[in-house]
């Protein structure tokens, strides 16, 4: 008898909120609040850096908002089985994902069975941008692309290690450019680089974090910038387009939901998460203790940067 | 010096403490639960531990890790079901142990050999693990790919009657290992579009299922129906019914005649686990093999010797330990625990590399003094609780097995989070089952399984280092050695044994 009461309240609770939304719909617009708890799809396994950070945003949001959000791990093909899911999941913002920019910007088109595409998620809010480089052993007998190319021509080739096949397209535009021979030899991700790297097994590797502090103690040092803007650590390296080659990373983590957000919704749940990525519970985890860029680009320059990086995909996949 | 005191003070805190010692229960008790595993709880425990301070919190997942190993060879003693690859090594002469109607004996073995070898590869951490780091990086591709050549050499003749169904199992292995997208060019293989599986098979669930559900199926068929009657009461039933007190007794005596076992499991697991890559899971079956081939009566091996549970638990403890070496020197993880580890880490503002010992050598004594204490812990706590484990195994085997093939369902959807997960389980499991039927060793089969991605990685890497030129290996002798004894382990196996092979086939 107590359910049935509580759940005649409930509908009494609700009809009176559809009333005022009904007639108010202004004051609606700011005060969107979730119906059941949210989902949150990590697309990163338990454990790591990543997923510490996802589950921060989400104590933090719980905190400043009350809602309950739910983090759920959904690791596995570069964050292609978070984005399956988040695209087939209903945009009421009750389902959203944390990933990493280039599941949506390359993904679907370099690695085949990807049913997803870039403009099937609206882009809420970035953490912070992991700056990728390319580096090489101290003694390496080059210090920039240049003589990196210039060393190559010498010795016929060169062996460079590449965490993904995001970083051997990226080799290849080198090689290209320079006209140069670069052997790419694929590794299980940015520590095992550093192993071939340090061990002497490959001339150079790209990287994105956990070589700082090889650059610190002086075992390594970046042969290249592959962002558009400075590197944190070692401002002084030039970047690829410095070097004439057109072509920039973008990594951030961020959020995203399915396409087609009502505007409240997205507009609710853009704020709450850059609240929580301002908080300095987060900017700490991200930026000093995995020494990410910190800033969070927002709803339209996100979404700005992921089309224009699909149209660059697009267009290198069509050659390829 | 001083900071080396201080750390050590830093550790010897009652907070410390508990935290060490709930870590190793936990570590233990999801050790010996089939279905469940130590990475397992690693991996939900990381972001729960945001909340300590770093060292507490490292402190807590170490404790969890080496706890893990000393609960893995319970149910791979006692109930024939391993829980990882890790183990998989123990149930071989360790359930044989168990039945002959010495399950504490077998027990205490592998508890006392488990703290050696975690303890020896320790003391190597702490004393020179700056420099093995820095060997161990001169193990390249060639090398790994080499070593792993060397395991599944041996491995097919190390277990079972037959070498070319132990082949025939490792490949299988191999195969299913390639699940998944190609780690050079990204292409999914063996998918069928799903893409939960564009990562491979999920490792636990098909190590759970072939493992032990593959076991449980088979004890659960063989039930009569009737099974109260004291005859049909299964196997478990018949442990604990064994020999009297006096055949548990493990002597002094006993465990010092293992010492030049226990010395090469810890030494061989010290080895192979800080070459990051190699893989932990090949460092249990290498110290076996040598052991087996070493031993004056090598077809004792399989049949409840007690060296080889030695040979076994002293290794795949000591990697552990040793494990931490290119971790804390290098920031590189070696297998999937180490990797979780890591990441904890990075979470506490610790950054593992070549800088922690100089700018954070207070918190690296520190984490030695709870790894320590974690040893120290693991022998108390597991004493007790396989005095435990002996009572609970005494359940009758129609209880026990049903509630461990629950555990089996709940611990993959725990680490897969998916149906999917426990459905492959279930398939691995019928799998497993038809293996034992049919007299394939799941052995071969998981640990091909396990070092399938590397060895194929390494492969790949290894063609792109040298050009593609056989030369190449000229200039890396540890693996033109390693393939040479390659060769000379099929041989060994493969023909020379071949006669004695074909009296034991009739024996059976």
């Amino acid at each position: 008898m107590l359910k049935v009461g509580y759940g005649h309240r409930m509908l009494v609770a609700a009809g009176i909120a559809a009333v005022t939304m009904l007639t108010q719909p202004d004051a609606a617009l700011a005060e969107w609040s979730p119906q059941r708890p949210i989902q949150l799809l990590i697309g990163f396994n338990e454990g790591g850096g990543a997923d510490a950070l996802a589950r921060l945003v989400a104590d933090n949001i719980e905190g400043s908002r009350g809602w309950t959000v739910v983090p759920i791990n959904r690791g596995g093909a570069g964050g292609g089985v978070m984005a399956t899911l988040l695209r087939n999941a209903a945009p009421d913002g009750h389902t959203i994902g944390m990933g990493v920019t280039t599941t949506f910007s390359n993904n679907p088109f370099f690695n085949e069975g990807m049913d997803y595409s870039p403009e099937d998620f609206d882009y809420l809010a970035t953490i912070a941008r992991s700056q990728m480089v390319l580096v090489a052993r101290e003694d390496a007998p080059f210090d920039t692309l240049d003589e990196l190319a210039e060393t190559a021509r010498e010795r016929g080739s060169l062996t460079v290690a590449v965490m993904g096949p995001d970083m051997e397209r990226v080799a290849d535009m080198i090689a290209d450019h320079y006209d140069i021979d670069l052997r790419v030899v694929p590794t299980r991700g940015g520590a095992e680089v550093l192993t071939q790297i340090l061990g002497g097994h490959v001339d150079a590797g790209f990287n994105g974090g956990a070589h700082h502090q090889y650059i610190r103690s002086g075992d390594m040092k970046v042969v290249v910038n592959l962002n558009s803007e400075p590197l944190m650590v070692t401002p002084e390296v030039a970047n690829l387009r410095d070097h004439g080659i057109d072509y920039a990373t973008n990594i951030f983590f961020q959020f995203q939901a399915p396409a087609g957000l009502p505007d409240d919704v997205r507009e609710a749940l853009a704020t709450a998460i850059d609240e929580a990525v301002n908080s300095d519970g987060v900017r700490q985890l991200a930026g000093e203790r995995m020494e990410m860029q910190l800033g969070n680009l927002g709803p339209e320059a996100l979404s700005a940067m992921i089309m224009d990086d699909a149209r660059i995909s697009a267009r290198l996949a069509g050659t390829e | 010096m001083d900071a080396a005191l201080a750390g050590l003070a830093d550790a010897m805190t009652l907070g410390n403490l508990l935290w060490v010692l709930a870590g190793v229960v936990l570590g233990q008790f999801v050790g010996a639960v089939p279905g469940l595993n130590a990475p397992m709880a690693i991996a939900i425990a990381v972001p729960f531990t945001y909340a300590l301070n770093p060292l507490a919190a490292i402190a807590f997942l170490v404790g969890i890790n080496k706890g893990g190993t000393v609960g893995g060879a319970v149910p791979a003693i006692l109930i024939n079901t391993p829980g990882s690859a890790d183990s998989a090594a123990t149930a071989l002469d360790g359930h044989p142990m168990a039945v002959a109607g010495q399950p504490r004996k077998a027990l205490k073995l592998a508890l006392f050999s488990s703290i050696t070898g975690d303890t020896f590869s320790d003391i190597v951490l702490i004393t020179v693990s700056t420099s093995l780091a820095v060997l161990a990086l001169r193990a390249g591709p060639a090398e790994v790919m080499a070593l792993m050549i060397f395991a599944l050499a041996i491995i097919p003749g190390l277990v079972g009657g037959s070498m070319v169904r132990g082949l025939a199992a490792a490949f299988l292995g191999l195969l299913l290992s390639t699940v998944g997208l190609d780690q050079a060019s990204g292409t999914p293989r063996l998918t069928f579009g799903m893409i939960d599986l564009y990562d491979g098979l999920p490792l636990a669930a098909v190590a759970v299922g072939v493992l032990a559900v593959g076991e449980i199926f088979r004890q659960i068929f063989a039930m009569r129906p009737p099974p109260r009657t004291a005859g049909d009461d299964g196997q478990a039933g018949a442990i604990a019914s064994g020999a009297g007190e006096a055949d548990q007794q493990l002597t002094l005596r006993e465990f010092v005649a293992l010492r030049v076992t226990l010395l090469r499991g810890a030494v061989i697991g010290t080895l192979v686990g800080a070459v990051p890559g190699a893989g932990s899971s090949a460092a249990a079956f290498l110290s076996y093999a040598e052991a087996k081939r070493r031993s004056p009566t090598p077809e004792r091996f399989g049949k409840g010797a007690p060296e080889g549970v030695a040979a076994t638990e002293s290794a795949n403890s000591a990697v552990v330990g040793s494990n931490m070496i290119p971790l804390l020197s290098l920031g590189i993880p070696g297998n999937v625990t180490a990797a979780l580890i890591l990441g904890a880490f990075i979470i506490h503002g610790i950054q593992p590399g070549p800088l922690l010992f100089q700018e954070q050598a207070q918190l690296v004594y520190a984490l030695f003094g709870a790894m320590i204490m974690a040893n120290g812990m693991n022998l108390v706590v597991g004493l007790v609780g396989l005095r435990f484990w002996t009572v609970v195994v005494r359940a009758p085997a129609t209880l026990i097995y049903p509630v461990a093939f629950l555990f089996c369902i709940v611990g993959t959807h725990v680490v897969t989070n998916s149906m999917l997960g426990v459905a492959i389980m279930l398939c691995f499991g019928v799998l497993g089952l038809l293996m034992r039927l049919f007299d394939f060793s799941v052995v071969p089969f998981i640990i091909a399984f396990f070092i399938g991605p590397n060895f194929e990685l390494a492969v790949i890497q290894f063609l792109v280092v040298s050009g593609g030129d056989p030369a190449f290996l000229l200039g890396r002798p540890v693996a033109l050695a390693l393939l040479v004894l390659s060769v000379l382990a099929l041989w060994h196996f493969g023909f020379r044994a071949h006669p004695a092979k074909k009296s034991g086939d009739g024996a059976d």
